[in-house]
């Protein structure tokens, strides 16, 4: 083997310390990079796989086709599997929810069953044009009694209106109301036979939306001819939009597969999108901290076989040979330490998605968290770690090989300062004495050595700074998508018949709150006030205006919502407005967001002041004043509430006293919202006055967003940890081999007389001042980076850049900390040391 | 034959407003086979001479041919592996590589070249330096004339037309200076090993056949030793 290269060997095994050190941090990095990489696939492939399965796994769905163009699909050479579905028709079911009537009887073939997000419940799929398998939401919303094995004879026909239009399953089922003449028909009905041999949950919104008036029910037909819907997967899904418009030819309707494409990340403004961004942004800056350490490390080892390289150099090594010698140096690290960071990055995301599954078992159904590290992944760390590697040392390299024997020689180093460079400024002296000129004259001199520190320090204080931003963001994009509700069930009472009375409504809702399980709700009732534009905003007038509206001409109707007397107070208490004289003012919430031109506007609506009067015309036509007061603060009931013209809250005196109410809902936080559920649907069963109640749990959607809430957390924090080890691995390289290299020079001053006390104040002081410098310098590169991270993450959703302050303080304390550590760690090795051997010891 | 030839060589330092000549307009020449002895007193400018001799340095003027060759015609590179293959040196403070043993730290500029050494050579050289039995020995294990041996060896290991030495006795008392001068004294009378050696021990100069006194970067004096 070639002397270099056992050199190199020897060098590495001898300085066991610094080679580990370089090597955790390679192994730290590349197994970054492979995390992130696998976790945004491991999370990609596990929403596909749960939206595959809830929502069907296709591109793109073209309806109705003739036989003819249903037969050349599999000529298509962009498709590269099909599924086809027709419908059959509607047959009347004795269903006690009157606006979904119908049973919907849809024929599938073998392989729509298994792709369309049939999730079966009880019993098995339909193996034959005479089996069924039944959405169960018919036996608990439509209130039939169906059994496995039951033998159901059906007239299946199809939906007409009144006026001879034929109906789907989008329509909602028209003539609800008892004495209405515009009623549908079923017609051309034709009877059928099917046994039962399943149960499956109730499809996804768009196979049968919430006003849907047929509960889907599915046979197996194959070889379906007529009218046939085509369910498409594209060899190519980037262009699928394209390929569904060819295939349509503007002769049939086509849908896609929105959530699906969504995360495939191939529809625009997807949310795989910006979670591309993100990653891609968090991997430069990996690779950026991780060159900085691993340079360290090399730049490091260069100087402290600065000598060895000029000896070289004069018994005739030539550049070149330098040069190779140091990326060899580089090659073998990578050799080993890349496939161990990859190893550890596998093994982290198996750890991080097995306790993932663990955590989320109970809380989550039908989601079960998959691992996916693609042989791309694998490939991309593989590069990119040997991209960092090769970065580190190139330059190192380079500089070695300009290393030349005669400088080497003279042993002249790298101090290359004047001396009057070296004047210190005399306060310095005044206010550290000579300990602190030696500091100061130190960092000076040194340039490089501290440069090498303070990079260091800057790169991680960068790195905190702009993540924890990150975070902050993260939390607020999740915030903004799922925001935590005070009511987990919103009950309403349907008007829709105009002989039903507003109070009759508020009265049942009223009935409903008193019951057991509710432990706190808003009823709340509105109507509206009249009143005049010029009490717009400019931002306001901007609105309509981007709406294609006349301000000066537009109906401007405030919301007047009361809340009832428990949640009114409640809410005073909360804004500190709890006293006699706010009950008779309205407390006005007009902040409005609009999205025009792409950029985000956030405003008022209304220019009127705190406490001053706002006047309006209510019931038609009575003046009516209030004074106002402002506030952003939302009661509950009202977090999502959007009304353009703004909401005023009132007291229930004031609104008795002024206002009809035109609309009342109750929103009710129950502790168990699934007892609740059963008890409004027993109530709506037995009690025929309760026939048009209506309600959403909450309870469910809610528990999904915080477990998302979780999940992010747990893996930003993951995330931060690990960046923070780099960080902290590369402080620690710098600073400890530092303190080695000067360990010579540190016994000099000690043999002439400096005291422990003093040797040791004059390290600390020359802490505090690449500490003092560090920052100075990281904090604004963290906030620049915090900003960038902003804009990355703002492709997907709008919101507003906050100065990551925590973060700041964060870091200061952190980097005091930190120097204050490795500092005493240093010193106290340093101090065991025997000053004769350190300064006689040539051989480091 | 003429090994060694200087023309008007100058080097030049500047010190702010001062000019040093370090070497100044310097001409001589060697002879295959001489053993030269450079001797002035300390700042004459000898140490200089010898690094621009061993092409370790550039001169600011002037030419130096070693084998007629105009070595600082050559580019870095070219230097370098010229350097290795024709000139050995050694150091006063032998400057060996700390984590290489005794055989690594002799055998190194021909590592460099990828040259294999015959074992009859290596025998030869470790025989005359007498450190057969410390051939797997790191420097640290070895004293300072022992590590100055080593040294020499690495720099008469591939017959080089040229062997320089920089004070090679100034780190050692006298008992050990007197191995080495005389070791190199061997080797230019066994191997025909031309050798241009730097001291300012009179002592030590006298093993040499020729002596030459620099002062102030001049040629003072230039005589055959007796």
């Amino acid at each position: 083997m070639n002397v270099l290269k056992r050199l190199t060997k020897r060098n590495l095994s001898l300085n066991k310390k610094r080679t580990i050190m370089t090597g955790i941090g390679i192994v730290l990095s590349t197994a970054l990079i492979i995390c992130v990489a696998g976790m945004v696939t491991s999370f990609q492939k596990t929403v596909l796989e749960s939206t595959k399965k809830t929502e069907g796994n296709y591109h793109a769905q073209i309806k109705n086709m003739k036989e003819e163009d249903a037969l050349a699909l599999p000529e298509n050479r962009n498709i590269s599997d099909y599924y086809l579905t027709r419908e059959i028709g509607y047959a009347k079911i004795p269903s006690i929810n009157s606006a979904k009537p119908y049973l919907y009887i849809m024929g599938y073939d073998e392989k729509a069953l298994h792709n369309l997000g049939i999730l079966v419940a009880e019993g098995r799929y339909p193996e034959n044009d005479h089996e069924l398998i039944v959405s169960n939401h018919v036996l608990d919303n439509g209130g039939v009694s169906y059994h496995l094995g039951d033998t159901i004879t059906l007239d299946i026909g199809e939906r007409q209106s009144f006026d001879g239009v034929t109906l789907h399953q989008n329509n909602p089922f028209q003539g609800e109301e008892e004495e209405s003449t515009q009623e549908e028909k079923i017609i051309s009905s034709e009877t059928k036979t099917y046994t039962i041999v399943g149960f499956m949950e109730r499809l996804s919104y768009a196979f049968e939306n919430y006003s849907a008036p047929g509960y889907t029910a599915i046979t197996r037909e194959e070889n379906i001819r007529n009218s046939v819907n085509a369910f498409l997967l594209y060899k190519n899904p980037r262009n699928y939009s394209q390929y569904t418009k060819e295939i349509s030819n503007n002769k049939y309707d086509y849908s896609y597969n929105q959530e699906y494409l969504r995360f495939l990340g191939v529809s625009q403004g997807s949310t795989m999108r910006a979670l591309y961004n993100v990653a891609a942004v968090v991997i430069v800056i990996i690779i950026l901290s991780s060159v900085f350490v691993i340079k360290n490390s090399f730049a490091i080892s260069i100087t402290e076989k600065y000598k060895m390289y000029g000896m070289l150099r004069s018994v005739g090594a030539t550049k070149k040979q330098i040069k190779k010698n140091v990326l060899y140096e580089g090659f073998l690290l990578g050799l080993v330490a890349i496939p161990l960071g990859i190893l550890c990055g596998i093994l982290a995301i198996v750890i991080l998605i097995l306790i993932l599954n663990l955590l989320l078992k109970d809380l989550i159904n039908n989601v079960e968290f998959m691992y996916s590290v693609p042989l791309f992944a694998i490939v991309l760390s593989i590069l990119l770690g040997s991209v960092t590697i090769f970065l580190s040392t190139i330059f190192t390299a380079r500089r070695a090989s300009k290393i030349t024997a005669i400088e080497a020689i003279r042993s002249n180093n790298d101090i290359k300062i004047k001396g009057k460079k070296l004047k210190t400024p005399k306060i310095i002296k005044k206010l550290f004495s000579m300990g602190g000129v030696i500091a100061y004259k130190n960092l000076k001199r040194n340039k490089k050595k501290y440069r090498t520190t303070v990079i260091s320090i800057v790169v991680s204080v960068f790195i905190f700074i702009a993540l924890s931003s990150f975070i902050t963001f993260g939390f607020k994009m999740t915030n903004v998508y799922y925001m935590n509700l005070s009511y987990n069930m919103t009950i309403g009472d349907g008007l829709r018949n105009k002989n039903t009375k507003v109070d009759e409504i508020i009265e049942h809702l009223k009935t409903i709150s008193q019951m057991e399980e509710i432990e706190r709700f808003s009823l709340t009732r509105s109507d509206i006030i009249n009143v005049d534009p010029a009490n717009l905003s400019d931002f306001g007038e901007n609105v309509y205006r981007h709406l294609g509206m006349n301000p000066e001409k537009s109906e401007i109707d405030i919301t007047v919502i009361a809340l009832g007397e428990g949640e009114y107070e409640r809410y005073l208490k909360e804004l500190g407005l709890n006293n006699e004289a706010n009950r008779r003012k309205g407390i006005l919430i007009d902040d409005w967001q609009e999205y025009y031109e792409k950029k985000l506007y956030l405003g008022n609506m209304f220019k009127i002041k705190n406490n001053e009067i706002l006047t309006g015309k209510i019931n038609e036509n009575q003046d009516f004043q209030i004074e106002v007061i402002r506030s952003d603060k939302r009661p509950m009931g009202l977090e999502n509430y959007n009304a353009m013209d703004g909401i005023l809250i009132v007291s229930d005196e004031v609104m008795d006293t002024y206002f009809h109410p035109i609309n009342a809902v109750l929103y009710a936080k129950a502790k168990d919202a699934d007892a609740l559920e059963v008890k409004l649907n027993t109530l709506q069963k037995e009690n025929p006055e309760f026939k048009y109640l209506y309600y959403n749990n909450f309870e469910k959607m809610v528990e999904e967003e915080n477990t998302i809430v979780l999940v992010i957390s747990i893996f930003l924090y993951g995330f931060i940890t690990v960046i923070s080890l780099i960080g902290i691995t590369n402080i620690f390289n710098t600073i400890t081999t530092n303190m080695n290299l000067r360990s010579k020079e540190f016994a000099m001053l000690k043999s002439i007389g400096m005291t422990k006390k003093e040797f040791n104040r004059m390290i600390r002081l020359e802490s505090i001042f690449y500490g003092f410098k560090s920052l100075m310098i990281g904090i604004p590169l963290g906030v620049i980076g915090s900003y960038l991270i902003y804009l990355s993450t703002r492709s997907g959703i709008e919101m507003t850049y906050e100065l990551p302050i925590k973060a700041i303080l964060l870091a200061i304390l952190f980097v005091s900390i930190m120097i204050g550590l490795i500092m005493k760690y240093s010193l106290s090795k340093m101090n065991k040391q025997n000053i004769i051997e350190t300064i006689r010891n040539d051989n480091i | 034959m003429e090994i060694v030839r200087v023309e008007n060589l100058c080097k030049t330092y500047r010190n702010g407003e001062n000019e040093i000549h370090a070497v100044d307009h310097l001409s001589f020449s060697v002879e295959k086979g001489e053993f030269v002895a450079i001797v002035g007193a300390s700042g004459s400018g000898k140490s200089t001479l010898l690094h621009l001799l061993g092409g370790v340095d550039r001169p600011t003027s002037g030419k130096v041919f070693i084998d007629n060759k105009d070595i600082y015609a050559l580019n870095d590179d070219a230097l370098a592996i010229f350097r290795r293959r024709e000139i050995g040196i050694i150091y006063q403070f032998y400057n060996l590589i700390p984590i290489l043993n005794v055989l690594e730290n002799i055998l190194l500029p021909c590592d460099l070249d990828k040259k294999s050494v015959p074992e009859s050579r290596k025998q030869e050289v470790l025989q005359t330096l007498n450190l057969e039995n410390r051939i797997s020995h790191l420097p640290n294990e070895l004293s300072g004339g022992q590590q100055q041996k080593v040294s020499i060896g690495r720099a008469i290991i591939n017959n080089p037309a040229l062997v320089l030495a920089d004070e090679p006795t100034g780190n050692l008392d006298s008992k050990a200076s007197d191995e080495i001068v005389s070791l190199l004294k061997m080797s230019n009378q066994k191997f025909k090993q031309t050798i241009i050696m730097i001291t300012h021990d009179l002592e030590i100069a006298k093993y040499a056949d020729r002596i030459i006194t620099i002062d102030d970067g001049k040629i003072i004096k230039d005589e055959k030793n007796a």
